[in-house]
């Protein structure tokens, strides 16, 4: 999600209704843009869940984890998955995951799956997606 | 992933290039209208692959980006499933991703692809593999499980299969799981066989393995996965201690890997509920990695707040580790002093959050004065924090850990700086504030002036951001506890003359006062707070006037109708009787009412009556604690185990004062509750359904229904069981359901009834529960001694009342005998000429008889037949037991007309017969 809201690249690993994913995007957003970088931690309880966040550039960062999860390692998580876009499109910026939305996707989806971590190795991953953009 | 879409990254540049919203919108309505002919045409078979592809592609963007306004509504799943079809990988692809994100809740087109997923699953093709499990992890549900479980099981457990896949149907194999956790308890074989793959040498399969470990040791199998803890032990060795052998792709940063060690402690944690089930090798190994990282982190300035952010997660989730591997006091007294150290020199925000965390949890875990001792000497630094923070999740975890070590010492210190903080905070935190600080001076009052005066002054200076529960507890309080009544009255009266006075203190002031307000006669007449309420009145809102208009009328009861008061009253009544708000012209005509009959015979009875003084409140619950619990979850555990005991300190003190107003109140009430309150209509309904079989609907409208089931204990005849069920029809959950009987003689009763087990309180929607009454007969009884059942509930907003009368028959009691037809004709004989017990009439049944149903009716009564050659009557017998006596039964029928029967029935005492007698007619008749 961007400064001014727009979401870039998003996955929901619980089903909601377009309806709510809308509202949830809205209300995530709010919430996120008003609080300063400098005044307030990276974690924010939202709804039924706390959400761990990270603005890097222009872009937010921003995962939703359950009330007894471990923030500082969905932190942790975040930046890896920031590193990982890097080195794949090598100096990464907003512009790169907006035109290569399913790219990132694939990226994403070699992470993680059932909305928990499922690698954390960089060359494992970016292996892996070289191998899938080689293909046809 | 095929070559570039050179006109999906035109259509994004064109969509970037818009001057203005309009203009975007209008770019992306007109490419869905293209796409739109594309796929509608003809000729949409023969769009290639490409095509089709870059199509989806550009929807999937337009699904991201767009705001919910951009609809696309046309139907395009057969190009979709025809891309998820396709041989091409980049197709399949995009198929998938479109699937993940734009129809996952449409269920009936995921269980149309459902197929085509497991044709995937099972395809030679390690990356349709993938690509299937990877939908399943996100989208998994019940119905995947049905038909995909086995699937990804085999390819979890396949040695074939490559790590890649490993890691992917562990995670989807989770995701299965946990849509019914009773999936698992099917496969008990698969446990061992998913538990044994922690050993795989991968990391990454470890990774993905670990999610599932910790499932099923919550949920399915906490023994076996008992088993892990060595091996768990070995690997966070090997990550903490070994750190070399570690892959460097697996190192973080020069870290060891922070997801596997603060997972792999998270499960430890989660094993080690006490340390009765680790070996001591393993405890000795665990005890060196605690040691290891707590000194290791001391030594460490990291400036990159990635490594520091990771190293810190490390170090908190061991440091969780460390109080169950050690729960003496002085370690987890060590751990405090660590991390509140942490605390206080940290300026970074994530750390003061999750230290502020880890102390919330220590705290909660002992209850020793020592610590509270050591926690008290940092109060002050917490208080610091607390006032310099911006962030709100901080403020909250610092309030939390205020209230959790809050003791009789420090209470006064804290509620006084909860007070101060409470005029300058902003309104979230206020609320926060608020509720913490009636808790807690309710569970540490120490005398009750105390207790009033923090609680309105926390009223006075909270004003609108109050929550509704805070003052209503007051009022329950006060209501319950004689000795508070006159102080808070004279407390309230200052309140509210104030000149900036607060609503929610108006609202406590109209209750107690109109209750209460007599007692402080002395220091103000009751005029006088008349007078007080009267110039409040029109400063209030409507809600409030209602409320005040009862005070009014309570005045009017406490000044023994003092003419000029009633004079006023009326006045203001009149004034509303023409209001707009219907809840206020209701109440001013109802109460004009019962004023204008005061001067009618018994007017003052029904007065007062009705305006009698509030009973003392029943429910002990505290709705602040309601409250409490919306907050975190992970510390509302701990804050209403806290709560719990101590929130009954106040009323506890005065339970015997309590006790005495009640019984009191009782004596008074006692007329108006002889009055019985009439059965719910149509009960006859399944009273009568009841008479008739011995199982079936007993009542039923539009909120409930309750299933009946009357049971014969099988060796003591003269018991019988009613087993009820009933279920939630409506559309709401049911809340506080409770069943009593009535009417129920509790002196020489012919009929004894045991609860055996009560209705669950709450019901969710469709949802059933079961309740057993045993009925024992000690004696014949009359149709009006059988007790009523009264049913009460909340469903949605109202509470109902439902009161039936038990279907409790003799006839329940009867047991059949075999006799023939002489043995029959000697007793009938005999009854006649020695006693003349005999019951005798002619029905006329509201619905059309035969022998047929005769015959099948008395079989029904539990009556045997009895063999003859007659065709015109029909005979049979029984034997009603009672605990006491047995009496015998003999009936004769003869069907007259087709709705007219007449019935003999001769039993062995005058009044048996005729209660039998007279229990079959009302069932033809009524």
């Amino acid at each position: 999600m961007n400064r001014q809201g727009k979401v870039r690249l998003v996955k929901w690993f619980n089903q909601y209704s377009d309806e709510e994913k809308y509202r949830l995007n809205l209300d995530i957003y709010r919430l996120i843009s008003s609080r300063e970088y400098k005044q307030h931690s990276n974690f924010v309880e939202f709804q039924n869940s706390k959400l761990v966040y990270k603005r890097y550039a222009g872009l937010f960062f921003i995962a939703g984890i359950d009330l007894d999860d471990d923030e500082l390692i969905h932190l942790s998580t975040i930046h890896l998955f920031v590193e990982i876009l890097d080195l794949y499109f090598e100096n990464v910026c907003e512009l790169d995951v907006v035109f290569n939305f399913y790219k990132a996707y694939a990226i994403l989806d070699e992470m993680f799956a059932a909305g928990e971590i499922q690698e954390t190795s960089k060359t494992a991953i970016l292996d892996r997606i070289r191998q899938i953009n080689a293909m046809e | 992933m095929g070559t570039p879409m050179k006109g999906l990254q035109q259509f994004i540049s064109d969509l970037r290039s818009s001057q203005s919203r309009e203009d975007e919108e209008r770019r992306i309505n007109t490419e869905i209208l293209n796409i739109q002919t594309q796929f509608n045409s003809n000729n949409s078979q023969n769009l290639t692959g490409y095509q089709r592809k870059k199509y989806i592609a550009k929807l999937i963007y337009i699904y991201i980006n767009s705001s919910s306004k951009t609809q696309i509504t046309f139907n395009y799943h057969n190009q979709i499933l025809t891309l998820l079809t396709s041989n091409v990988y980049s197709e399949k692809f995009f198929g998938y991703l479109s699937i993940n994100l734009i129809f996952n809740n449409d269920e009936e087109f995921i269980n149309l692809i459902i197929n085509s997923i497991k044709k995937d699953l099972n395809s030679n093709d390690i990356n349709s593999n993938l690509l299937a499990l990877s939908c399943i992890a996100t989208l998994g549900n019940q119905t995947f499980a049905d038909l995909l479980l086995d699937d990804v099981f085999k390819i979890l457990r396949s040695p074939t299969s490559t790590p890649s896949l490993k890691k992917k149907s562990s995670l989807a194999l989770l995701k299965l799981l946990t849509s019914d956790k009773d999936l698992l308890k099917r496969h008990p074989m698969w446990i061992p066989r998913i538990l044994s793959l922690v050993d795989d040498e991968n990391l990454g399969v470890l990774i993905s393995i670990l999610p599932l470990v910790e499932f099923i040791a919550i949920e399915i199998d906490f023994n076996q996965t008992q088993s892990l803890i060595p091996i768990l032990t070995n690997k966070l060795k090997l990550l903490i201690l070994e750190r070399d052998k570690i892959p460097k792709e697996y190192q973080f940063n020069g870290l060891s890997n922070p997801w596997l060690i603060t997972k792999i402690a998270r499960i430890l944690e989660i094993l080690l509920p006490d340390l009765n089930n680790i070996d001591l090798n393993s405890l000795r190994t665990l005890r060196i990695c605690v040691s290891n990282t707590v000194d290791g982190s001391s030594s460490s300035h990291q400036k990159d707040s990635a490594i520091k952010n990771a190293s810190n997660a490390i170090l908190f989730s061991i440091i969780n580790l460390a109080n169950s591997l050690d729960p003496s006091i002085d370690a987890i007294i060590s751990s405090f002093e660590t991390i509140t150290t942490l605390l206080i020199s940290s300026n970074d925000l994530n750390t003061k959050y999750l230290a502020l965390n880890s102390l919330i949890s220590l705290s909660s875990k002992t209850e020793n004065s020592q610590l509270n001792n050591i926690q008290e000497t940092h109060l002050l630094k917490i208080f610091q924090i607390l006032k310099d923070q911006y962030d709100i999740s901080i403020s909250k975890k610092c309030l939390d850990l205020i209230y959790i070590i809050a003791t009789p010492s420090s209470i006064n210190y804290i509620i006084t700086e909860f007070l101060k903080i409470l005029k300058t905070s902003d309104h979230v935190l206020k609320s926060e504030i608020s509720v913490k600080i009636s808790v807690l001076s309710e569970k540490f009052a120490k005398e009750p002036g105390w207790f009033i005066n923090t609680m309105l002054e926390l009223i006075d200076l909270s004003g609108p951001y109050l929550n509704q529960p805070i003052w209503e507890r007051i009022v329950q309080i006060v209501i319950n506890n004689e000795n508070l009544q006159k102080i808070t009255c004279s407390q309230l009266i200052k309140y509210i003359t104030k000149s900036n006075f607060q609503e929610s203190m108006v609202k406590i002031a109209s209750y107690i006062l109109g209750e209460f307000g007599y007692l402080i006669q002395d220091e103000l007449s009751i005029n006088k707070q008349f007078e007080i309420f009267a110039k409040l009145y029109f400063y209030v809102s409507n809600n409030v006037r209602t409320m005040i208009l009862l005070t009014f009328v309570k005045f009017l009861k406490h000044s023994n109708f003092d003419k000029d008061l009633k004079s006023k009253t009326i006045k203001f009544l009149r004034l509303e009787i023409n209001s707009i708000n219907a809840e206020l012209q209701q109440r001013s005509y109802e109460y004009l009412t019962i004023i204008s009959k005061l001067n009618s015979e018994n007017g003052e009875i029904l007065f007062n009556l009705i305006f009698d003084e509030i009973p003392v409140l029943v429910k002990t619950e505290n709705p602040i604690l309601l409250k409490l619990s919306k907050t975190n979850p992970h510390a509302k555990k701990e804050l209403v185990k806290r709560t719990e005991n101590l929130a009954d300190t106040i009323t506890a003190q005065n339970e015997q004062s309590t006790t005495i107003q009640g019984i009191q109140r009782l004596s008074v009430q006692n007329p108006v509750q002889k009055r019985e309150s009439p059965l719910t209509p149509n009960w006859e309904q399944g009273f009568y359904r009841l008479f008739e079989y011995n199982q079936g609907v007993f009542f039923e409208n539009s909120l409930i229904k309750i299933i009946l089931r009357i049971q014969k204990h099988v060796d003591q005849k003269e018991k019988v069981l009613l087993n009820f069920t009933i279920c939630n029809k409506s559309s709401n959950k049911i809340t506080s359901l409770i069943t009593s009987l009535n009417n129920y003689k509790t002196t020489e009763p012919d009929l004894i009834i045991n609860t055996i087990d009560t209705p669950d309180s709450e019901l969710l929607i469709s949802e059933k529960t079961n309740f057993r009454l045993e009925v024992s007969l000690r004696s014949y009884f009359e149709f009006n001694e059988i007790p009523n059942l009264k049913i009460q509930f909340n469903s949605g907003a109202g509470f109902n009342t439902i009161k039936l009368k038990l279907p409790i028959f003799l006839k329940s009691f009867i047991d059949n005998t075999d006799l023939s037809f002489e043995q029959f004709l000697k007793h009938w004989k005999q009854i006649e000429t020695n006693l003349n017990y005999s019951f005798h009439k002619i029905i006329n049944s509201k619905f059309g008889v035969d022998y047929d149903y005769m015959s099948r009716f008395l079989k029904k009564l539990n009556l045997k037949l009895v063999q003859t050659n007659s065709g015109e009557f029909l005979f049979s017998s029984g034997i009603l037991k009672t605990t006491s006596a047995s009496f015998g039964i003999l009936s004769k029928v003869k069907i007259l007309t087709d709705n007219q029967i007449e019935l003999i029935i001769r039993t062995t005492d005058v009044k048996v017969s005729e209660l039998i007698g007279e229990s079959i007619v009302r069932f033809f008749e009524i």
